[in-house]
């Protein structure tokens, strides 16, 4: 091999090398990711058709909508979310700190009990033996196991950021990096203060610790992982520098300072310090801030090489998640204003805005990296642009019809059945069934959409993809590819398009 | 911004907040000041003690674990945060027989005998935290009810009323079952005549819970609390039924507090 002796050429084949030392865990951890995303999306639907039809299935107690909602909610955010962030993570960090990932069997080992631990959890809280509370439903000790494994997961980002080579941080990684940092620090503080202490401490403060872990796993957890990708995935894609970098580190300030303020607002009028409960309010409408700051830079960047945004799936996602952050952040805002939470506190508004979040947001910017880092490392192309699209048409259909009908009508008109003292809870329900109803017809869409992405992924897992070296594209046949010139995927790269613009 | 001055700032942006918003509120609110009685209003200077009677841990734990959380609250908010207080039955009512005017709004103290406050999730169903309350009422009302239809004389001839402990005693195994109501809303929350005959119940969206219910074999007479009859066996609840029953019927949220906490007699007497 000593005629390899230009940069670019070297350049390639590190990057080669990378994808190589990382394809196993990291498409270990997408596959089954999105398989606990379909697994959380069927029970969410579940519970969805008991708000309306209590008694489809009243037979088997496991299908209950008590269980279900906690069990799809959890299978969502440690089956679907936490892994395809920890994809992500891994493969992004190797990625931009130039490094091989030397210890990829430990990281798959890590990952195989991951999920028997998530499955073990799910199972026990459909079977009535979870801890009820939304977002760490698992009993106790699956909890701290989780724990405990995202350390041999984790731990490799962090060393690969250490001995990483070239002296420039990209944004992403300073993104990636407070990701890793408040992951166990907002976990191990979640079960401590919400389940560890349970019986010794104040049981307000039990439960306002989980209303606070919830959101701060959002904003602290998810947002800088799918933050992270949009911010390597659109200069990438478009061959463009990030439209202000100044920006993208003030949006991440801005988010590291607002974020850990908020959820208290979930505990509005309980018997708590009134002050924690108006704060969080208060930080809900400044979480605007960040959202608008990763709207204006990406939705700028992708702007700058329109044909990219048109034919490249990964931009396509992203673009999308970032407009599902402003959404996202926005409905949250307006629904925290004081004079709003009367209506939405306890409405189904808030579930619709957790799902507005979780799939709007993080989860259409997961997809645009898994869209873009799959075919890197199984070295094959993805098979078919038809289903690409249908995934991506099908998602925003039923994300949309969630978060405008459910979420904002539903949730207002639900709000507002239970602000009017003469109104019965049976005047309410009433008012509540059309949007129920919505609901799950909104989570059919995302089934389909679900199906097609699960079945695509799990072929190329199996090697299935096209070998050929033109990207599938949105399209066909643009003059310029999105993802380089006659389609090599790393031709654009050694212009470094992450690179920063000062 | 280097590698250090990065850390520095998450863990002060980071630390701040889990001070305030975590760490110290858990601490202070695990040693809460007692509240004292004010002597003008409440004509009683001693120290509020919240009543801290029997264990309803089992029964909250299982409410926990079969979500009942996720469609009912069990708080009534300040006027600031919605209008749960002037919702009858909801922070208690506003015509008790005995004590007037019960309403108030939830304090810390109320959930003293549970490891966690179920603040809920949605109000899918209704609020749950004075669920007790409007029972023992609504066992009042239909002990009345039937004794009227039995002809038991209510009102004595000396104008006085009959306790309801001599009601239920005349009543005999007539006599209202609290019990046994919630075994039946558990079993089935849309079985017609649930709460009263010929009620349509079929509207309701709560749960039914096969699982809290077993079989047993048929002894002839049949067990007081068997809800159901299925096969020719009855159907009866299981012993986690039975707390988390136990913990639905003393779910109550409006004892008497010191007037400082007290809602409904704030705004009684500024309207005076
Ligand atoms: C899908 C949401 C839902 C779930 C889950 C749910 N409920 Fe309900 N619940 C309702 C609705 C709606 C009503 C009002 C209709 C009725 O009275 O049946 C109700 C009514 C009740 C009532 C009567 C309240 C009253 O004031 O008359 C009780 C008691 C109750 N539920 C207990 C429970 C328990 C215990 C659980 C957990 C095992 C539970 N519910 C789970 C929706 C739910």
């Amino acid at each position: 091999m000593s005629t390899i002796t230009s940069p670019v050429l070297e350049d390639t084949k590190l990057r080669a090398d990378i994808d190589r030392s990382l394809r196993h865990p990291v498409m270990f951890f997408f596959a089954s990711g999105a398989v606990w995303l379909a697994i959380s999306l069927l029970l969410g639907t579940m519970a969805s058709i008991k708000t309306h039809a209590p008694d489809f299935m009243s037979c088997c107690s496991f299908l209950n909508y008590g269980r279900t909602m906690p069990a799809h909610m959890s299978a969502l955010i440690y089956g679907w979310g936490a892994q395809a962030a920890f994809g992500v993570i891994i493969w992004l960090m190797s990625r931009l700190s130039r490094q091989e990932c030397k210890k990829s069997g430990i990281i798959l080992a890590a990952g195989h009990w991951w999920n028997l631990m998530v499955a073990i959890g799910t199972v026990c809280v459909l079977s009535g033996s979870g801890t009820g509370v939304v977002w760490m439903a698992f009993p106790q000790a699956i909890m701290i196991s989780l724990v405990l494994t995202y350390f041999f997961i984790g731990i490799w980002a962090v060393i690969a950021f250490r001995v990483r080579r070239g002296g420039h941080i990209y944004i992403s990684q300073w993104y990636l990096l407070a990701a890793l940092f408040w992951f166990p620090w907002v976990v191990i503080s979640g079960l401590m203060f919400g389940q560890l202490f349970l019986g010794d401490g104040d049981a307000l403060m039990v439960t306002a610790s989980t209303a606070w872990f919830r959101s701060a796993l959002m904003f602290l957890f998810f947002t800088p992982v799918a933050a992270a990708s949009a911010y390597y995935i659109a200069p990438k894609v478009t061959g463009r520098p990030v439209y202000s970098y100044h920006l993208a580190i003030f949006g991440f300030w801005a988010l590291a300072i607002v974020g850990p303020w908020t959820g208290m607002d979930r505990m509005m009028g309980a018997p708590i310090p009134a002050f924690m409960q108006f704060l969080s309010a208060g930080a809900a409408v400044l979480l605007v801030v960040p959202a608008i700051a990763l709207f204006i830079n990406i939705i700028k960047t992708a702007a700058s090489n329109k044909d990219a945004l048109a034919h490249s799936p990964s931009l396509r996602f992203t673009v999308a998640g970032a407009m599902g952050m402003l959404i996202f952040t926005l409905m949250g805002a307006v629904m925290s204003l004081p004079s709003a939470l009367k209506y939405t506190q306890f409405s189904i508004a808030q579930y619709g805005l957790e799902l507005t979040g979780l799939l709007g947001f993080f989860s259409m910017c997961m997809f645009g990296a898994i869209y873009f880092i799959v075919p890197r490392i199984t070295n094959r192309e993805w098979i078919s642009a038809k289903m690409i699209s249908l995934h991506f048409w099908l998602f925003i259909y039923g994300i949309v019809f969630i978060a405008i009908f459910y979420t904002f009508l539903g949730g207002f008109m639900h709000g507002y059945a239970l602000e009017q003292v003469g109104e019965s809870i049976m005047a309410s329900s009433g008012r509540l069934y059309p949007y129920a109803i919505g609901l799950t017809t909104g989570f059919v869409f995302l089934l389909f959409a679900i199906f097609m992405f699960c079945c695509h992924l799990l072929f190329m897992w199996l090697r299935l993809g096209r070998r050929s070296n033109h990207p599938t594209l949105l399209s066909s046949h643009s003059p310029s590819m999105p993802h380089g010139p006659e389609g090599d995927l790393d031709k654009l790269e050694p212009m470094d398009s992450n690179q920063v613009a000062h | 911004m280097t590698v250090k001055t990065f850390f520095y700032g998450l863990i002060a942006s980071f630390g701040v907040p889990w001070l305030v918003m975590l760490v110290v509120p858990y601490g202070s609110m695990r040693s809460m000041e007692p509240v004292r009685y004010d002597e003008i209003n409440d004509e009683r200077t001693d120290l509020f003690q919240a009543k801290r009677s029997g264990r309803t841990s089992n029964g909250s734990l299982v409410y926990a674990q079969e979500g009942c959380a996720m469609c009912h609250s069990q708080v009534t908010r300040p006027s600031y945060a919605g209008v749960d207080v002037f919702r009858e039955g909801q922070g208690g009512t506003k015509s008790h027989p005995e004590r007037g005017d019960t309403r108030r709004i939830t304090h810390a103290w109320d959930f003293e005998r549970e490891d966690r406050a179920h603040i809920g999730e949605a109000r899918i169903g209704p609020d749950l935290g004075n669920f007790g309350n409007r029972l023992a009422a609504l066992e009042v009302s239909e002990n009345e009810a039937t004794a009227v239809a039995m002809g038991v004389k209510i009102v004595k001839e000396d104008k006085s009323r009959l306790t309801q402990k001599e009601i239920i005693a005349a009543l005999g195994d007539k006599a209202f079952d609290k019990e046994l109501y919630l075994y039946k809303h558990l079993y089935n929350p849309r079985e017609e005549g649930l709460n009263d005959p010929g009620d349509e119940n079929a509207w309701s969206v709560c749960q039914s819970n096969p699982q809290f219910f077993k079989k047993v074999g048929n002894f002839g007479q049949g067990a007081a609390t068997a809800v159901d009859v299925k096969d020719g066996q009855q159907v009866v609840a299981n012993d986690r039924c039975k707390s988390l029953v136990n913990y639905l019927i003393n779910l109550k949220k409006d004892g008497a507090v010191p007037y400082a906490m007290q809602y409904a007699k704030n705004k009684k007497k500024a309207g005076k």
